[in-house]
């Protein structure tokens, strides 16, 4: 066995689990891909309430009963994003969605309120505490939260580490 | 002393009297910034973008030049991402450039000539890997049109390193 003690190291890859006394945790597949499939129209002011989930192997960002917040318990930075189409059914009314971190802002994307069905997108890192949650606030307007294949709406999270 | 140098380590435990506390997470390069300066539609072009305020930063990939430039300090692949909210009827493109030559842009087009409806605000975005050398730098270049600079929530730009 490798001893550590004491050693030097310039360059670490761990690919999979690496754990050790004192908690020390690292996980290369620490994300979360969440979906929603059929809300159709969504303009309920609020966080999104979400229907599917991707999570990597062993992740430690946990969705609530709901699957509209999501804890991390892995402090660290984290890559988050979102996209999905805004649906504009009144003129001059444009879309805002954002993501949250412990319910404050975050990062905001709007939908040209004179446009069908723009795309939009946000997207930030964010360092987060043991305990520290995510949430994709939906703040005004209207937006096309479906599709069959879940290919209209997603929020990443993803902890930045090799 | 053991040299781990480029080591690869599928499960490593560590039990008995091994001490770990000097060792650190390799976590990802990355710096994530954004701009406010209380202005709904800046119309500021022909410059890049100074950013001041920071999301998120490990300090290593350094912000330089009065606080304009991505320069990186270890090389390898990197994602860069960057967004922005347009105003009203208004143009507005971006470039994300390396070293000061165009990679993509940001595009969010609006004319009179032939007449088109009225926008209201538009969200944009462009992202890009790139292998980055040691002192390349990425910038943020304002081509044309203002931007929507109220709120730092409304403008984002990052990068992390993806592999060696």
């Amino acid at each position: 066995m490798a001893n550590l003690q004491d050693s030097t190291v310039d360059s670490l890859l761990v690919p999979g689990d690496f754990s050790a006394q004192g908690g020390f945790n690292l996980n290369t597949k620490n994300y979360l891909d969440v979906q929603v499939s059929d809300l159709g129209v969504y303009s309920t002011v609020g966080p999104v309430t979400f229907e599917s989930i991707e999570a990597g192997s062993g992740s430690t960002i946990t969705p609530n009963a709901s699957l509209s917040r999501f804890t991390v318990s892995n402090p660290g930075y984290y890559h988050t994003m979102y996209y999905n189409i805004s649906n504009v059914s009144t003129a001059g009314t444009e879309s805002r969605m954002e993501i949250r971190k412990n319910n404050l802002n975050g990062a905001q994307a709007r939908g040209d309120g004179n446009l069908i069905y723009p795309m939009v997108t946000a997207f930030k890192i964010f360092y987060m505490d043991a305990g520290d949650y995510f949430e994709l606030y939906l703040l005004a307007g209207e937006h096309y939260l479906t599709g069959a294949v879940n290919d209209y709406t997603h929020f990443l999270m993803h902890r930045l580490n090799f | 002393m053991a040299e781990l140098q480029d080591s690869d380590i599928t499960n490593l435990t560590v039990t008995g009297d091994s001490t770990l506390s000097d060792l650190t997470a390799p976590v990802a390069h990355m710096l994530c910034v954004s701009k406010n300066n209380g202005s709904s539609s800046d119309p500021t072009t022909g410059i890049d973008i100074s950013w001041n305020v920071v999301h998120a930063d490990n300090d290593r990939i350094d912000l330089t030049n009065n606080n304009e430039r991505f320069t990186v300090i270890e090389p390898g692949y990197y994602y860069f991402a960057f967004r922005h909210i347009s105003n009203n009827d208004s143009s507005a493109h971006n470039d994300l450039n390396k070293n000061g030559v165009r990679l993509v842009r940001s595009f969010a087009y609006w004319d009179t000539t032939p007449a088109m409806p009225s926008a209201t605000y538009r969200s944009r975005m462009v992202s890009i890997i790139e292998y980055m050398d040691v002192g390349d730098y990425v910038t943020i270049y304002r081509a044309t049109g203002p931007l929507f600079l109220a709120n730092e929530i409304f403008i984002t730009f990052l990068g992390f390193r993806i592999s060696s």
